[in-house]
């Protein structure tokens, strides 16, 4: 590998031999375009099928009808990367939720304090909630899910707040960890429309598709 | 991929009802078919009768059962470029560092049935990493995985080269990553629960014991 090649994530060993799959194919498409890409496709193109379960999962958890709008899932996802200082995530999925709710100052807003925001109560206490599954879930208790219901989130809707919560604690060791780079502004914002429209799923290979999930 | 047996969980009683303390699980009598679709295809491929309290939480919601399976099938249960005991013990030592009390001992008893031994698995609960049960790439790979789940973007190319200096991989730094990223995710959904622990680390010495 030439030395003037820009390396996009720690491991060097693993950005030169992506594994066959949907991200490879990506990866290679940028490079032949000469185009920016992220270095996060580097380390899911590490391990195809684990990452062909982390997107269909992500997918299903972010984007598709829920109890919760998906703009408070991303709400929920840019919290937890604002929490854990992952600012590649935190960027993202900031981008999306401005993109899902049409107000990027709102958005802002909750990232800076929660507590002045303009965000409704009831919003309010779900993001008290992750934010304390982020930070200390060792102390969840009973009283704090009394709290949500309260406040008058159901169990489901719950369900669907822990899963995007623990699901960004996942992402952003998987991004820090492996020191995937920021990227430009202008990309943030053009990732943040696409994932608002289209979600998490790639298109995958059909081989690769019906192996996944079996040994 | 051969398959560990285990006899000691397959002893904990599948009458037990698993119950969190926080939030109602899919237990076999409200599991849709999709989720009893699932819980069989646990049941065969782990050859164990009880569907564990872990998977009744995910199947609140079916896709995040059957990725998770996927996930955790794909990165933890199979060799990999780290070998399955000392991916057992970066689970307990991430799980007990996030205050899980279920995956500390699920994984604690993996790590035994591994191989692991008392003195280690004590260190590895108790994040004793000086101990002389640990080796030292060990307690660098430990390190790495505390420093992950505390700190992850204090992350800096000077932690990947000392791990590399004692001897790890790049494939085996990166398994390491995805493992403690995927436990900071199950810990919280398992606290979230408060799912309690199934002591089946008690029941393994108390086994171990009786056969000595």
């Amino acid at each position: 590998m030439p030395d003037d090649i820009e390396q996009h994530i720690f491991l060097s060993e693993v950005e030169a031999n992506p594994q066959p799959g949907p991200y490879a194919d990506a990866i290679a498409a940028a490079k032949r375009a000469g185009t920016e890409y992220w270095g996060i496709w580097n380390i899911l193109a590490f391990h195809p099928q684990a990452a062909y379960h982390l997107c269909e999962l992500s997918h299903e958890l972010m984007f598709e009808e829920a109890p919760i709008s998906s703009a408070l899932r991303e709400l929920i996802a840019a919290q937890t990367s604002s929490l854990n200082h992952c600012e590649f995530c935190m960027n993202a999925h900031a981008s999306v939720a401005s993109h899902l709710y049409g107000d990027e100052d709102l958005v802002w807003s909750v990232l800076r304090d929660l507590e002045s925001s303009a965000l409704s109560e009831k919003d309010k206490a779900l993001l008290r909630f992750t934010g304390k599954l982020t930070l200390d879930s060792g102390s969840i208790a009973q009283a704090d899910i009394d709290v949500l219901k309260l406040a008058g989130w159901d169990d489901t809707s719950i369900y669907y707040a822990i899963g995007a919560c623990a699901l960004f604690n996942f992402y952003n060791r998987f991004v820090s960890g492996n020191g995937v780079k920021l990227v430009s502004e202008e990309a943030f914002r053009n990732l943040g429309e696409r994932m608002a429209r289209v979600g998490y799923r790639r298109e995958q290979p059909p081989k690769l598709a019906k192996a996944a999930g079996q040994e | 991929m051969t398959k560990p047996q285990y006899p000691v969980i397959a002893e904990v009683g599948a009458s037990q009802p698993i119950e969190a303390a926080n939030l109602p699980v899919v237990t076999e009598q409200t599991a849709s078919p999709e989720v009893v679709r699932l819980y069989a295809q646990f049941r065969k491929e782990f050859s164990r009768p009880q569907v564990p309290g872990i998977l009744k939480c995910f199947a609140t919601h079916p896709p995040l059962l059957e990725h998770m399976m996927g996930l955790a099938q794909s990165m933890l249960f199979v060799d990999g470029a780290l070998d399955r005991r000392h991916k057992e013990m970066l689970s307990t030592f991430v799980s007990a560092q996030n205050q899980c009390a279920y995956c500390t001992d699920s994984h604690g008893f993996s790590f035994r049935a591994h191989g692991g031994s008392p003195k280690a698995l004590e260190a590895v609960v108790v994040c004793r990493l000086e101990s002389d049960a640990i080796t030292s790439p060990q307690r660098a790979l430990l390190s790495f995985a505390r420093k992950i789940t505390q700190n992850s973007q204090g992350i800096a190319p000077a932690d990947i080269e000392e791990l590399r200096a004692t001897g790890w991989s790049d494939l085996q730094i990166a398994e390491t990553i995805h493992l403690t990223a995927l436990f900071a995710c199950f810990n919280r959904v398992v606290n979230a629960f408060g799912l309690p622990s199934q002591e089946l680390l008690a029941i393994y010495e108390r086994e171990s014991e009786d056969h000595a």
